[in-house]
């Protein structure tokens, strides 16, 4: 195949690649995969979303995981789709540009006596004298931002010019905007979390890219000084939370700073954020009494740590201590949850014991010991029931932090999208043929706008009321 | 104070009413001077609500939309934004437009009283840490008065939807009319949709940056919320483009909207994200 026979096709092909159509086809796709995505639950953020899927039956399961549904917006397909758009978008801008742009430089022309004479008209006294007319009517325009040039004629008067541009820039902004998402896959995260016992411990970022690859060595450090929460006086609502946190490069203390919700702290590309902030419940302590059933006499007590085991002689017990709750409450289907809160309204323990008794082991079972609840009757056939006679439960601190090359790309794309927008819809190109005709005693306004223009004919209409008011007003 | 802001809302949600029952007389019996009396309720209404939501804004020192009552009286609020400055930019095709007025009158009514009702309390809460930002009021104002103005999209292709399909039927709904509702749904749309992708995709991509981290996140919300917009995008590259006009515009400015509408309401309830505040 010739060359001279290949171009019309691949020609033929981009512009189809490059039409509204397509455009318009790409949108209705991705705004539905969009839904499909926002509406059906998705495997990273939902926890056992497998399972949900399976609750719907074999075929609607394997059809979701087949396509990718649990997870659309980190599937292939939808990549391809968005690609597909980038595509469309750049032929499409790349053969707008131009058109925008010819328009722009090139003087216009006059147009067609037909057009304006459907359009609207300005009346003209006969004993006006004519070239005070033109003047007055051209000083007018001149004073409403219209640059004026001649035509054939015909006075051609031109506004916002440059406004012939903005749905270039929107489309081009959309570009910026997917390449700096683009970027951001390049992105670098992760997030420390610190307790009370680890206040001043120099901590090294580690930053893995996100999925997780490891991308060498982050040449800083944090330390976390202090880390509180303010609750608004009379109230267990927590007002806020803070971390004073120290990053330190190859040279000391690079930069200090409390950091809050919303108020994050930036240092060499990297961003540091108060995220999470509550009760370290994995590093609680108790003190934990075993009370003999019927005497009510503590026949032992034992500090523990969460996870750790206690063998207890004087009860032949032993007994792991599995989680702590400081605001215990049980789910309708009896779950156990903690609600988190400033204050410990009702700390409890969760505990496994098992008994020895006659050189054998009987259990393990559940058991739970509160300390406002000597004795909660959970297990009330036993013989000894369990009591927390002291807790203490560390508070913790999340801080992450992200490095996205993609962050400024995205603003700039934001930026851009906003001046098109303002544009294309609120300052649009305008442009007005005037034609004085004084033999038939008036003057003819024809116009054209963009196609994103409010600017219509009623506009005109208006222009054209004002255009009178003022001749007759000047004469 | 918080007494006074109810009162003025009160005001604003019978003036509402008396707007919306004048336009719809005005439809109905042709009186001009109805649908006059309709602009000057809807405008009493709007001013009584102004000085509520002021009231409410300087004691709570930030614009109030912090909960689902004050989102809500925000949102009759902008209905009748919307509509009083589309009605202020239709001069001399006002009496084709009043029909649109009904709604918007309508839907601000609707809007307050259902913040009135016993599902939400008045009642000023402390802020959580999340919303105490700035961009909350930029986020929420904009992506509002946005809505304001595709809420009037709405009513007009609603509107043209139903007087178009009655004009069929009976051969008698004027052609002037249909055209100047389909008019003014793009002239809506055209004013809204900037202040919309400002507020709900920028400002709330620049505000989750500064909360969370990240500018994106594929939250149900978020999500919704750029569907509605690709929506919107729809619209004006159909309408401008394949010169769809009309039926095919309105249908979609009428979907895009109740998109708006699932995207404030419905996916809080019903799906769980990181916008569930309360």
């Amino acid at each position: 195949m010739t060359e001279a026979v290949r171009r019309p096709r691949v020609e033929r092909l981009l512009a189809a690649g490059g039409s509204v159509r397509v455009a318009v086809t790409l949108i209705l796709l991705l705004a539905v995969a969009s839904a499909i995505g926002a509406v059906l639950p998705q495997s990273p953020t939902t926890p056992n979303a497998d399972l949900l899927y399976r609750s719907y039956g074999v075929f609607w399961q394997h059809l979701i995981t087949a396509l990718r549904l649990d997870d659309v917006f980190h599937s292939s397909w939808f990549s391809v789709l968005l690609g597909l758009f980038a595509a469309n978008l750049t032929l499409c801008a790349g053969r707008r540009i131009g058109h925008s742009f010819r328009a722009l430089v090139r003087p216009p022309g006059s147009i067609a006596i037909s057009a304006l004479t459907a359009d609207c008209h300005v009346p003209l006294s006969p004993e006006r004298d004519p070239v005070q007319v033109e003047e007055a009517a051209c000083r007018y325009l001149k004073r409403k931002g219209y640059r004026l040039h001649s035509a054939g004629g015909q006075v051609v008067a031109e506004r916002h010019r440059w406004s012939r541009l903005a749905p270039d820039l929107v489309h081009l902004s959309l570009l910026v905007i997917l390449v700096g998402g683009f970027l951001g896959l390049f992105r670098e995260e992760g997030s420390l979390t610190v307790n009370e016992g680890q206040l001043g411990v120099t901590l090294p970022l580690s930053a893995p890219v996100r999925g997780g690859a490891a991308r060498g060595e982050v040449n800083l450090a944090v330390r976390v000084e202090d880390f509180g929460a303010e609750v608004y006086p009379g109230t267990s609502l927590y007002k806020d939370y803070w971390t004073s946190l120290s990053v330190i490069g190859g040279d000391g203390i690079a930069r200090a700073a409390r950091i809050r919700v919303n108020r994050p702290l930036s240092y060499g590309g990297y961003s540091f954020y108060q995220t999470s902030y509550g009760d370290d419940l994995g590093a609680a302590e108790i003190l934990l009494a075993v009370v003999e059933r019927g005497t009510n006499m503590v026949v032992a007590a034992a500090p523990l740590r969460a996870g750790e085991s206690v063998a207890i002689g004087e009860a032949g017990l032993e007994v792991r201590f599995v989680r702590f709750f400081t605001n215990f409450r049980l789910t309708q289907d009896g779950v156990p949850i903690n609600l988190p809160g400033p204050e410990s309204l009702n700390p409890a323990a969760i505990l496994e014991v098992s008994e020895s008794a006659g050189g054998g082991s009987l259990g393990p079972y559940r058991d739970i010991a509160f300390a406002d609840l000597p004795d909660p009757h959970w297990n009330a056939d036993r013989r000894f029931s369990f009591y927390l006679e002291g807790f203490f439960v560390p508070k913790f601190v999340e801080v992450r932090y992200i490095r996205d090359p993609g962050y400024p790309v995205v603003w700039g794309g934001f930026v851009l999208m906003m001046i098109g927008l303002a544009g294309s819809f609120y300052l649009p190109a305008q442009r007005v043929w005037v034609m004085f005709e004084h033999d038939q005693g008036r003057i003819l306004l024809g116009g054209e706008a963009g196609r994103t223009s409010m600017w219509q004919r009623t506009q005109r209409e208006r222009l054209a009321r004002e255009l009178e008011r003022e001749l007759k007003e000047g004469s | 104070m918080l007494s006074t802001q109810i009162v003025l809302f009160n005001v604003a949600t019978a003036t509402y009413f008396v707007g919306f029952v004048a336009y719809l007389l005005c439809v109905v019996l042709r009186r001009q001077w109805l649908g006059r009396l309709g602009t000057a309720s809807v405008a009493l209404g709007f001013v009584a609500q102004t000085a509520g939501l002021l009231l409410r804004g300087i004691s709570m020192k930030t614009l109030p939309v912090t909960n689902t009552y004050e989102a809500l009286v925000f949102y009759g609020w902008v209905f009748a934004l919307g509509y009083l400055t589309t009605d202020l930019l239709s001069r001399g095709e006002r009496r084709h437009i009043r029909v649109v007025g009904m709604l918007a009158g309508l839907f601000a009514c609707v809007s307050l009283g259902l913040a009135s009702s016993p599902l939400y309390s008045a009642a000023t809460q402390p802020l959580v840490p999340a919303l105490q930002s700035h961009w909350l009021a930029l986020h929420v104002g904009f992506t509002f008065l946005g809505e304001g103005f595709l809420a009037v999209a709405f009513c007009s292709s609603l509107l043209f939807l139903v007087l178009q399909r009655r004009g069929r039927r009976q051969g008698g709904v004027a052609d002037a009319t249909l055209e100047r509702l389909d008019a003014t749904s793009y002239k809506a749309v055209a004013i809204g949709f900037p202040f919309f992708t400002l507020g709900g995709l920028f400002f709330g991509a620049i505000w989750a940056k500064y909360a969370w981290g990240r500018y994106w996140g594929w939250d149900p919300k978020e999500t919704f919320m750029l569907v509605t917009w690709l929506v919107y995008v729809l619209y004006l590259h159909v309408r401008l483009h394949h010169g769809w006009r009309e039926r095919r515009a309105a249908w979609i400015a009428v979907v895009g909207f109740l998109l708006a509408l699932f995207t404030f309401a419905g996916v809080n309830y019903l799906i769980r994200g990181l916008h569930s505040y309360g």
